[in-house]
């Protein structure tokens, strides 16, 4: 109950904190435009908004930060290569997170490795008495197992539809899979997880 | 709740979901005076092209691979032309430039749209190798008699001329790749659009179509660009 709660108050943080979506802060697309006319402030605007997220996203499955760091300026690299390609009407972000998964593929194939799931926990983040830290923790290892056993395509769709908050249509078209795969992608994904995460059978 | 709402999840994987997504920690990132400079960088002639959208990419490599086919089958002649017109050989032109097209925008797909299935791939790169070999085989299965006239030193030959035509193109398309071909699937869609181009250009060049002599001469073109992209992707694969 106390983990609901805490979810819907970084909820609704998270939200507020959410750029483009009113406030009188330009929105991505605003942005990237005001770029591809010679505004360079504008992309630094992007990246600060942008690259934690990228950074985060790639720290799931790399562990050396030379390597985030590398993919995550990449990732903006291959962002500004592919500005004449941006049609007025589309959406930044998911552009953004499927150069992301490009190339976090590419580096994998790159090394010829298959990736693990490190989902990262910040303990700051957590519940701060010790029972709610101790569930926490559990909760963490529980889920960083559970994600690790799911298939890569079921994996990315509940991480990005889930964890980063991109709606089914916006998951096909980062994945380039239909909405239908997508959807039994995501459960027959969230049918494991719950059968890893759900409460435990048992006596306790 | 850092995501959507879904039924699917259940109020017990929710929260479990939720607070791992919102307590994810914010990594630290280089300032973007890094990116900057790269940034900074991208100046000179092939930053210029790689820059230019997809659409003009695609039509400078189309432009590039007809301007060399068309050059290398001039300074040879072009023995071929007459039969342009015949419908099988209009169809084998047809199915490789077609093929050829397909592999070229493959090859110059952006990072910004969702990789190409893998099924779909090898498909196309066994296109690449199956419709070549059909049509080397084709004139032995319409009963094209050999006259043993093209000798191995012949089929040398035009094998050299068909990849000094596919060279060129491979290196154009490296050119306006944005992506670096370390563990990248491109160069081996940027092979397939090579060779297929060779083989028009050889086609159109070469009188003989005798099944020995295209199968030892003409179809290895695209064999040899597959096997020079599986080299370059080991190669450049290593750390």
């Amino acid at each position: 109950m106390l983990g609901l709660i805490m979810a819907l108050l970084l909820g609704a943080t998270r939200v507020l904190r959410s750029p483009g979506d009113g406030g009188g802060e330009p929105s991505d697309e605003d942005l990237f435009a005001r770029y591809v006319d010679g505004d360079r402030a504008a992309f630094g605007v992007l990246w600060s908004r942008h690259a934690p997220a990228i950074a985060r996203l790639m720290r799931k499955q790399i562990r050396r930060s030379e390597d985030v760091n590398d993919l995550v300026q990449q990732t903006f690299l291959q962002l500004h290569r592919a500005r004449r390609d941006f049609r007025q009407g589309a959406r930044l972000r998911p552009w953004l997170y499927t150069i992301a998964l490009n190339l976090r593929r590419e580096y994998w194939r790159r090394y010829a490795r298959t990736p693990i799931a490190h989902v990262e926990l910040d303990e700051r983040m957590l519940p701060t008495t010790e029972q709610a830290d101790i569930v926490g923790k559990e909760d963490a290892r529980r889920v960083r197992a559970a994600l690790a056993k799911l298939p890569a395509g079921q994996r990315d769709v509940i991480e990005l539809h889930w964890l980063e908050g991109f709606s089914f249509p916006e998951v096909a078209q980062i994945v380039g899979a239909s909405l239908s795969a997508v959807k039994v992608r995501a459960h027959r994904g969230y049918k494991v997880l719950r059968k890893h995460l759900g409460p435990e059978e048992g006596p306790v | 709740m850092s995501g959507p709402q879904n039924p699917e999840a259940g109020e017990e994987l929710a929260t479990v979901l939720s607070n791992l997504g919102d307590g994810a920690p914010t990594p630290e990132v280089p300032a973007f005076d890094a990116l900057a400079q790269q940034l900074d960088a991208e100046r000179g002639p092939m930053a210029w092209l790689r820059s230019r959208s997809t659409r003009e990419r695609m039509g400078i490599l189309v432009a590039a691979a007809a301007a060399v086919a068309v050059i290398a089958g001039t300074m040879g002649g072009w023995a071929d032309v007459e039969k342009v017109t015949q419908t099988g050989f209009l169809l084998e032109l047809v199915l490789l430039s077609g093929f050829a097209l397909v592999a070229m925008s493959a090859s110059l797909r952006g990072l910004q749209h969702a990789e190409i299935p893998r099924w779909a791939g090898w498909a196309l790169v066994g296109a690449t190798l199956g419709v070549p070999v059909a049509i080397g085989i084709a004139p032995m299965l319409s009963g094209v008699v050999s006259t043993g006239e093209a000798t191995l030193r012949d089929a040398l030959g035009c094998l050299c001329y068909g990849l000094s035509i596919s060279a060129p193109v491979l290196a154009v398309a490296w050119v306006l790749d944005r992506r670096s071909w370390r563990g990248s699937t491109t160069v081996r869609y940027a092979a397939s659009a090579a060779g297929l181009a060779g083989l028009v250009g050889l086609q159109l060049h070469c009188p003989v179509h005798e099944t020995e002599h295209l199968m030892s001469g003409h179809v290895p073109v695209v064999f040899a660009m597959l096997g020079t992209a599986g080299l370059l992707h080991m190669v450049l694969r290593r750390p």
